[in-house]
């Protein structure tokens, strides 16, 4: 896994007049935003189907002519999330920066050694968290979850699309097994987001209220440095000496010391 | 020849001479009772409005007031004496009085002498009895409704007497179709209270009840004919009483249409509607109906929809019919596995053999579709699980950030790290 000479050409911005590490560029960042409008709008759209009998969900169909709207608001956000998949397949194939991160996101077994290392870090039983690069095992399998999620629900949303064609293929029971299968994966996928996602983004301590990586793409290098401390010592050795110098100068007393960052040019 | 050419003249004479007479008679009547000031000793009027009783059938008939009131026959002595019998209509009606005897209001009348029963008077009126077919009558069919309701709608009424039924349920007609056709496009043909029950010959219901389908055939003939090649109707024919009657599908008095969302048979209720019967345990064991067909719709995807608000999803009529319902095992009916794919088809453009294929009302048996059973299986373990380790890890994590930051550990305050 030898890094592109150009992997970190665009990593490290500038803002008001500090440095930061550029964890998204805004073609990831406005893919993030189309993922989760419209993976809330399915939830919103498709939920009722599975709570049909709940007051609250009848309340919801107050008016004529909702449950029609409901079915085009659901069919409209899963256009949108396939062209978005679609569009993030190409984009990790072809693109330098999605590449990049691609390769990044493959699971080795340090990620199952990392993941025993955390939970012996937070049992108590070592001193030390695991040293995490790019994507450390969580997000990792986040990425997963949401590909593999995302996946499952197109195949069979649009099986339940378009049911006449579905059954040239195979006979009705299997649509009925299908239809079992786009309710429960979306149960999943929702409270995987609801628990997973939001704690890991919202409410863990490390960013509460919410990190905004979303938003603007940056991240604190100190956050870096501590989080994903492979990762900022490989930009150190890929970016220019002066650049790098900036880096240590603006962390100063933050910068990692000791063995662990080679390539740091003191100025 | 003479005596004929003389007998002409002579009988017109007689004729004119007998009108006038009579008119006289009339006449004399009205001298007092014309006068709308006038009233009895109990203080009770004595008018009698001279213009609308000439405008009456019995007086357009050419019949004098003591046609009815015989016993003023031949008084000369005014003012005659106060109380008069009580008319008796039989003398020229002799046809409706023999019904009206025989109907539930002539039998309180007379078995129990039941004076709120309906007598002649309280639906044709007295002095001013215009011909049914008049648009003013009382019984003409516009008319009819709020004229039997001033009884059948009076809760006072329905309480003194057994047997008049609840009053809302007679005034529910108001709302159905008949009534509606009836007041708002004026369709006299459209059936009032005397279509189905008759007018002078009404019977209690036990008796009404058996000839219900036959009743509405009279008008709805090609759905009577519907009707009774289907399994019910078949089994009606049969005298069979467990088969669900017009009535029980579509109510009594509220017979509404189906797109008004009132009515029992509109997609929003046909499902209770047929339920009714077969979700019942003991007619599901006399003949052997499949149960659960409710359930099993209602959380089929057609069901959902029905539920929030879609009405052109498929409901028990759009798959099985409704007036001819046959059994899945009569080559004829749409739910016959031969015809499925044509009845899916109906709103599923070109579903094939495939698309019809395996149960139908299926309520996540494992036998019905073990694919589906397990797949649920296997989503409900994994949810248990995944959420359990989600929630297990975060417990842990923020326990350990905890445990740190007391333990005077620095990985809370910033990455620094201390030599």
């Amino acid at each position: 896994m030898s890094a592109r000479e150009d992997e970190y050409a665009d990593r490290l911005v500038e803002h008001e007049g500090r440095l930061y590490y550029q964890r998204f560029s805004v073609v990831q960042r406005v893919q993030h935003i189309l993922l989760f409008s419209s993976f809330f709008a399915l939830i919103a759209t498709g939920m009722p189907l599975l709570f049909a009998g709940s007051p609250l969900v009848r309340h919801m169909f107050f008016f004529e002519g909702a449950y029609e709207l409901r079915g085009l608001i659901h069919r409209v956000a899963a256009v949108v999330l396939l062209a978005a998949s679609v569009f993030h397949v190409f984009y990790v194939l072809f693109s330098v920066r999605g590449n990049s991160d691609l390769r990044r996101m493959v699971v080795w077994i340090d990620d199952i050694r990392q993941a025993f290392a955390m939970l012996s870090f937070n049992l108590g039983r070592s001193g030390e968290p695991p040293r995490f690069d790019r994507f450390n095992f969580i997000e990792k399998f986040e990425y997963y979850a949401a590909a593999w999620g995302s996946a499952i629900m197109l195949a069979t949303g649009a099986c339940l699309w378009f049911p006449v064609q579905a059954t040239l293929v195979f006979p009705r029971p299997v649509l009925d097994i299908i239809r079992v299968i786009h309710g429960f994966e979306a149960i999943l996928a929702f409270l995987a987001v609801i628990i997973w996602h939001m704690y890991n983004v919202h409410l863990n301590p490390e960013v509460f209220p919410m990190s905004r990586v979303w938003m603007n793409g940056r991240m604190e290098l100190e956050h870096l440095a501590e989080h994903h401390p492979l990762e900022f010592e490989r930009m150190l050795r890929h970016i220019p000496a002066d650049m790098a110098g900036r880096v240590r100068a603006q962390m100063g007393v933050h910068f990692p010391s000791g063995p662990t960052v080679s390539g740091a040019v003191t100025t | 020849m003479t005596r004929r050419i003389l007998l002409l003249p002579v009988l017109l004479l007689l004729i004119v001479l007998a009108a006038t007479l009579h008119g006289q008679d009339t006449a004399v009547c009205f001298e007092c009772h014309n006068d709308q000031s006038a009233t009895g000793s109990r203080g009770d009027t004595l008018y009698v409005d001279s213009e609308r009783w000439t405008a009456s059938v019995h007086a357009q008939a050419g019949l004098e007031c003591t046609a009815c009131h015989q016993d003023l026959a031949g008084v000369t002595d005014w003012p005659h004496p106060e109380s008069l019998k009580k008319v008796d209509c039989s003398a020229c009606h002799d046809k409706a009085m023999l019904d009206w005897t025989g109907s539930v209001h002539g039998k309180a009348a007379h078995d129990k002498g039941d004076l709120d029963a309906a007598g002649c008077a309280d639906c044709h009126g007295s002095h001013y009895i215009l011909p049914v077919k008049d648009p003013q009558s009382p019984v003409y069919p516009s008319n009819l409704p709020a004229t039997c309701l001033r009884c059948h709608a009076d809760s006072s009424l329905g309480l003194k007497h057994e047997g008049m039924g609840k009053p809302e349920k007679a005034s529910l007609y108001l709302g159905s179709v008949h009534a509606q056709a009836l007041e708002k496009r004026g369709l006299v043909i459209s059936a009032t209270c005397s279509s189905c029950h008759g007018s002078h010959s009404i019977q209690p219901l036990d008796k009404f009840l058996a000839g219900i389908p036959r009743t509405c055939g009279e008008c709805h003939a090609g759905i009577y004919r519907d009707y009774v090649e289907g399994v019910h109707g078949a089994e009606y024919l049969k005298g069979n009483r467990d088969v669900p009657l017009c009535t029980d599908c579509h109510g009594e008095h509220d017979i509404r249409p189906p797109d008004d969302p009132e009515s029992r048979v509109n997609p929003r209720q046909l499902a209770q509607v047929c339920s009714r019967c077969h979700e019942d345990q003991s007619l599901s064991a006399k003949y052997g109906l499949p149960l659960g067909r409710l359930d099993s719709y209602l959380t089929s995807y057609h069901g959902v929809a029905l539920k929030l608000g879609d009405m052109r999803v498929a409901n028990c009529a759009s798959c099985h019919g409704f007036h001819n319902i046959r059994p899945s095992s009569d080559p004829k009916s749409p739910v016959n596995p031969a015809n499925l794919a044509a009845t899916c088809g109906k709103c599923h453009p070109n579903a094939g053999e495939n698309f019809a294929k395996g149960k139908i009302h299926v309520q996540g048996q494992p036998h019905e579709n073990l694919g589906a059973w397990l797949v649920k299986r296997a989503y409900v373990l994994l949810i248990l699980a995944l959420v359990g380790g989600f929630v297990g890890y975060i417990t842990l994590d923020l326990a350990a950030r905890r445990r740190r930051r007391t333990q005077g550990g620095d990985k809370e305050e910033g990455p620094e790290k201390k030599p």
